[in-house]
């Protein structure tokens, strides 16, 4: 008996070291502690107006008396949120009052709302969100955290942006700041040289001031598919080419082309279609695509192109003076790793440079109306 | 810059290096096992012929094992450690395209109306959406439901009332694809629920020439039905956050899901159309296209919610059609593959692995067959147990192994479901001798050419709202 009870002791003892490591799932699966479905809906990812509408909304929700206040009477009107946050809504024309301590910027450690114009002092830190009824002008140095403009924005020279910003109207970025996260426009959006960003918006982008058009191409010869180099098909209205694919200038495609290598595009060619390279990709001056663009590796589109498509580099890309990127009605996309815009060129619609860009001054070749341009074929 | 390039260098090094640091122990574990009993020198081994004939493909399976096991290890690392490629999730302003966006539904009266309705609320151009729902043979309302929309929004949904022909939704696709007119067409199941801003998200990576299909993440919405469910989320999980996106950051051969996803017409025009005597048109599509030079690309934040099945039967015919229907793909493009000119080495390794994934399962039962029996006939090597008891554990899942489904919990930062983890084995099981014992009828019995297809149908009972909620 003892024998017996002996083995059944150290064979339930056995089973339950075993299923000691089953102990988590059994308890989960009996308690049921997470059996939400995943939540799939990020409207932050899709639409760069997001957090100005979320703070619009809320502004509205929770400072909406106070500013009705400073709008009716004129008087600045100060308060504290239930989290303690100050807030301080400002008349028209306004400008808010500076801490300046021992160390560090002067600054002002409220919310910031305007119910007209509103007028942002230079070299100050404004650590929270600022609103305005009208336009927005921040001094020069200054560093905000995020801004909703319902008129025009401007940012005075070397000014940061910390989160967002959103202008209803138009936005100006004087030389040198940097709008890290999302800058977006309703109407349209300038940056000078030496700007720094992320994620861009507005019907139309302008980098620096813009360049006049490039004289038109001469007639163009076509480019058949007799005439491509290591052609592996010709079909579904695509090149499919093996290697590396250098199209001369001066050449109309009408057709897709997908090269496994390396894609240079010789000047005042038109693309009637799109191009992908699994390698670099090199436009020269003048070259119009109708379509798209992606390039595998690095992007380099060269003075005064026009392409109607998106345009992806799966790396960094480089964007000369006097190009233009989609349309008024027609508006696209730019993203690349890390960019470099030169003045002179222009976006319509959204530019992505997630490891950052940058506004570079335009040469003086750029212009057209200096001297000759050179193409590279 | 330069500190950043090195960053990624070592990011992108170091799913290989440590997939060569574990082959390389895992060999030498091997080796050290296997010669525990050093025979002497100058004595042969007196192996008789029929120990010679099993030892020989048992070493072979053990071989592609842990090819495979490998495989999944660096999907694995690089998911957690590697650059990810989501190249087209930027385009979100465009010219959009005119796309035809399908739904097969054949007797879907609970969920029609469901997605109808999520599709006509999407973020699209007006006049550039098409829907097209297929009343496919339906016994229900499912027609009258369509009827109604098509009514109500009158050249939105244009409905296709599919009375007779062949079962199935390649059938089905087919012949309503002679009523697209756009280039890009776009296919959800009758149970899915489309969100807002998905079908540019779907469209977005078409501006690439190059893209013939597009595949967006299914995520189960019925996760809390029972105990099944929640093992079927866990294993989805595993598929799509790290299978199906360490192939699209490899640039290797992410796979056309049949739904939450779309082709190019063109494209798959120029190989063939859907062929409708499989039961996966899904991916003989994405074979037949990546021979074409087309490739399919995998939008990991494109996602969608589904309704998995709830009960074993259901899953059970599930996996056996899925199994079937591939291994269809992997007689019809297998040897294709590997000579096609249209596709890179990597290309052609990953496609002919990923074919290969159901076989594994009777390859797997096989290898244990062979390593029980060699041990009864004495040839005892108690390495190669040890590595098939290893690799097989790990090995299990078809497109989620153990790893890559705790991975993927922890991308997807759901932390107390993947307690169930070990629970999962038990569906890997079902799976295994499922899936075996469909490939063993498929061997023994084929299909004779150009017979039907036997079609079964997941059963989807309940409708989801947009919130998420039953």
């Amino acid at each position: 008996m003892t024998l017996i009870l002996a083995v059944v002791g150290c064979l339930v003892l056995f089973l339950g070291w075993a299923a000691l490591p089953l102990l988590p799932s059994l308890i989960e699966a009996r308690r049921r502690t997470d059996i939400k479905p995943l939540r799939v809906v990020r409207a932050s990812d899709v639409d760069i107006r997001h957090f100005a509408t979320a703070f619009q909304a809320w502004v509205e929700d929770h400072l909406g008396k106070p500013l009705a206040a400073s709008r009716a009477g004129g008087g600045p009107v100060e308060g504290r949120l239930d989290d303690g946050t100050p807030y301080l809504a400002l008349p028209d024309g306004a400008t808010p009052a500076l801490v300046t301590l021992p160390t560090g910027p002067a600054s002002c450690g409220a919310v910031i709302l305007g119910s007209g114009d509103l007028n942002l002092p230079p070299r100050a830190l404004f650590p929270h969100e600022t609103y305005a009824d009208g336009s927005v002008e921040v001094g020069e140095q200054s560093v905000c955290r995020a801004i909703l403009a319902g008129g025009d924005l401007r940012l005075g020279r070397g000014c940061w942006s910390l989160r967002w910003l959103h202008a209803r109207s138009t936005l100006l970025a004087r030389e040198s700041c940097a709008l890290h996260g999302r800058a977006s426009a309703d109407v349209s959006m300038r940056l000078e040289e030496g700007c720094r960003f992320e994620r861009l918006h507005a019907p139309t982008v302008a980098f620096g001031m813009p360049v006049p058009p490039t004289p038109a191409a001469p007639a163009l010869e076509p480019y058949k598919a007799k005439d491509v180099p290591n052609l592996v098909e010709d079909a579904a209205g695509r090149w499919l080419v093996r290697q590396r694919l250098e199209i001369p200038a001066h050449r109309l495609v009408t057709s897709d082309v997908v090269v496994t290598g390396e894609l240079r595009v010789g000047a005042g060619t038109r693309i009637v279609g799109s191009l992908k390279s699994h390698g670099d990709l090199t436009l020269a001056e003048g070259v119009v695509v109708d379509g798209s663009i992606v390039a595998g590796r690095d992007l380099s589109v060269g003075r005064g192109c026009d392409i109607r498509g998106p345009v992806v580099a799966e790396r960094d890309g480089r964007i000369e003076a006097g190009t233009q990127l989609g349309s008024a009605d027609r508006p696209t996309t730019l993203s690349a790793r890390c960019l470099e815009v030169e003045a002179g060129s222009v976006v319509h619609g959204t530019v992505w440079a997630h490891g950052g860009g940058l506004v570079l001054p335009r040469p003086r070749a750029a212009d057209p109306a200096t001297g000759p341009v050179k193409g590279s074929n | 810059m330069a500190q950043e390039r090195f960053a990624s260098h070592l990011r992108t090094w170091l799913a290989p290096v440590g997939v060569i640091l574990l082959v390389g122990g895992l060999l030498a574990a091997a080796v050290a096992l296997s010669s525990a009993a050093p025979i002497p020198l100058g004595q042969h081994s007196p192996r008789p012929w029929y120990v010679l004939a099993m030892l020989i493909p048992l070493y072979a399976i053990l071989l592609l094992v842990c090819v495979y096991l490998l495989r999944h290890y660096w999907f694995t690392l690089n998911r957690l450690h590697g650059t990810q490629r989501h190249p087209y999730l930027d385009i979100d302003t465009a010219d959009w395209p005119e796309v035809t966006v399908l739904v097969p539904a054949h007797d879907e009266e609970p969920v029609i109306a469901a997605i109808l309705s999520a599709l006509l609320e999407v973020d699209y151009p007006p006049g550039r959406l098409h829907i097209l729902p297929i009343d496919d043979r339906s016994r229900d309302r499912t027609g009258e439901i369509i009827d109604g929309f098509a009514a109500r929004h009158p050249g939105i949904v244009v409905p296709f009332h599919r009375k007779k022909g062949e079962p199935g939704k390649a059938a089905a696709l087919r012949d309503a694809m002679k009523l697209v007119t756009t280039d890009i067409a776009l296919v959800f199941d009758a149970d899915y629920m489309p969100g807002h801003g998905l079908i540019k998200q779907l469209v977005a990576p078409f501006f690439d020439p190059e893209v013939g299909a597009v595949m967006g993440r299914v995520v189960p919405h019925n996760v809390g039905q029972n105990l099944l469910t929640r093992l079927l989320d866990l294993e989805r999980t595993g598929g799509y956050q790290v299978d199906q996106q360490a192939r699209m950051n490899l640039k290797l051969v992410p796979q056309y899901g049949g739904t939450v996803g779309g082709v190019r017409c063109r494209a798959l025009e120029s190989v063939g159309g859907w062929r409708v005597d499989t039961l996966a048109e899904d991916t003989d599509a994405t074979f037949r296209l990546l021979r074409g030079g087309w490739k399919t690309v995998y939008q990991n934040r494109s996602e969608c919610y589904e309704q998995v099945p709830s009960t074993w039967p259901q899953r059970m015919r599930q996996v056996r059609r899925w199994a079937r229907g591939h291994n269809e793909a992997l007689w019809a493009h297998a040897g294709h593959l590997l000579v096609g000119p249209r596709t890179c080495f990597r290309e052609k390794l990953d496609g002919w692995l990923l074919l290969n994934v159901y076989v594994m399962s009777p390859v797997l039962l096989l290898g244990w067959l062979l390593a029980m029996t060699l041990w009864y006939l004495g040839e005892t090597r108690p390495g190669l147990i040890v590595i098939l008891l290893v690799t097989s554990y790990s090995a299990l899942g078809n497109f989620a192994i153990f790893f890559e489904v705790s991975a993927a919990s922890y991308l997807d930062g759901s932390r107390a479901r993947v307690r169930l983890l070990p629970l999962i084995m038990l569906g890997f099981l079902v799976g295994l001798f499922a899936i075996s014992h469909e490939t063993l009828l498929q061997i023994l019995l084929p299909r004779r050419p150009g017979a039907r297809v036997r079609w079964h149908k997941t059963e989807h009972p309940h409708t989801i709202n947009h919130e998420g909620d039953e």
